[in-house]
């Protein structure tokens, strides 16, 4: 466990380091610099962009990004990150192990979440009206194509191995839903960082945001595979 | 020990003259103010802790996210983050502003697991896990539990009047109840 290091705004511009949603007294080792950044930056576009064309083929619709941002959050604020904590939502959440570990979520309002499900089954729109067996098979699927797409981009380009845990379908309080994936980076440091992308269809049916949140020791690995960072 | 009951909304109105504090993950707030109600919204696997002093009517809360500190440091940005350190956090900051511990009571809520199975191996049943540490840390510090909501399957959302030591919680499938 390493000390915390409490940093002065001036001291950061002087290193040319970044905080994208920084605050005071960070770890020092989940500060990021410039270079690694970037890094990240081009990794997390590739795997969303492979997500992306992956759920594209899916629903058959052309899906948009709307954002994409990487952001460092205090831990108690996550969950406005998909409508606040008692937001009730439909996440589709799976972890990933292998050369690095972590957590991704596909988070619907449960009207889009339904319309999905009747892009996915070939029903008419309007038809899913609740999650049973089936509907959430369906999204479990998604889920399936999206982690997958997402991970084996990284994975190619620095030549890792990522694995995607089976999806779990979960209609529940936001708060509650990323609760599972904080619980984890908590016990390593009192921020979440989070690579976060709206995405959505011309018609807003497949609105959506998809987070991947990244165990403290993926960035370091993923650093250290791109030959940004040493090894310590 | 629980009955359905009025909405939140309407015992919130402002004719009540409540005014809420929410206590965010691994936080804890202690309050002598009898207007206060603390409260925690979306807990999934996280617990509360709630704990009053009838006659004082000093009040805390404390939510608590994972059950034990072990050999780590408590950061104090969070020092409500762990079930052992966190209520004792809890129970001195309320002995800090007069409250008895003899005469000190707790209820819980939370802990539920709301995924299938899907987590990280060592972080399996943290839910449970949290209210048995909750429970342990209440006994090592000799404060009953006189009610609980617990485990289950769906987030939760706790109101705590500390006046009246009256706990509403409502789950995500908008059952509402009173500890």
């Amino acid at each position: 466990m390493s000390t915390t290091n409490r940093v002065g705004h001036n001291d950061l511009e002087e290193h040319g380091r970044i905080r994208p949603e920084g605050r005071e007294g960070m770890r020092e080792d989940m500060t990021l610099y410039r270079d690694e950044m970037r890094v990240w930056s081009n990794l997390a576009l590739k795997g969303i962009d492979n997500a992306m064309a992956g759920l594209a083929t899916m629903v058959n619709q052309q899906i948009k990004i709307k954002s994409l941002s990487l952001r460092q959050v205090p831990a108690r604020e996550a969950s406005l990150l998909v409508g606040g904590p008692e937001k009730l939502v439909i996440g589709i959440y799976l972890t990933f192990t292998g050369d690095a570990t972590g957590h991704i979520l596909l988070v619907h309002q449960p009207e889009v979440a339904f319309a999905i499900i009747d892009m996915l089954l070939g029903n008419p729109p309007g038809s899913t009206q609740s999650l049973e067996e089936m509907e959430q098979s369906a999204l479990a699927e998604l889920g399936n194509v999206i982690g997958s797409s997402y991970l084996n981009a990284i994975a190619d380009s620095l030549n890792m191995s990522l694995r995607p845990s089976p999806p779990d379908v979960i209609l529940d309080m936001a708060g509650a839903i990323m609760d599972v994936a904080v619980v984890e980076i908590v016990q390593e440091s009192d921020d979440v960082f989070v690579s976060e992308t709206t995405f959505g269809t011309d018609d807003r049916q497949a609105n959506g945001t998809f987070l991947v949140i990244p165990s403290v020791s993926f960035l370091r690995i993923i650093l250290e595979h791109s030959g940004v960072r040493q090894t310590c | 020990m629980l009955a359905e009951c009025a909405t939140v909304e309407s015992m919130l109105s402002p004719s009540s003259h409540a005014a809420v504090v929410v206590v965010g993950l691994g936080e804890v707030q202690v309050t002598r103010d009898p207007e206060v109600v603390l409260a925690s919204f979306g807990l999934g696997s996280c617990v509360v802790v709630c704990i009053f002093d009838p006659l004082t009517h000093v009040g805390g809360m404390t939510h608590v996210v994972l059950p034990s500190s072990g050999n780590r440091s408590v950061s104090s940005t969070y020092p409500g983050k762990y079930a052992d350190s966190g209520t004792a956090h809890l129970v001195r900051g309320l002995e800090g502003q007069g409250a008895v511990r003899s005469r000190m009571m707790a209820k819980i809520a939370g802990g539920a697991a709301v995924t299938r199975g899907t987590m990280p191996e060592n972080l399996f049943n943290v839910g449970n896990k949290n209210v048995v540490a909750v429970q342990a840390a209440l006994e090592r510090e000799g404060i009953p539990v006189v009610a609980y909501d617990t485990g289950g399957h769906h987030g939760r959302s706790v109101w705590f009047w500390v006046k009246s030591g009256k706990v509403m919680v409502r789950t995500a499938k908008n059952v509402t109840i009173q500890l």
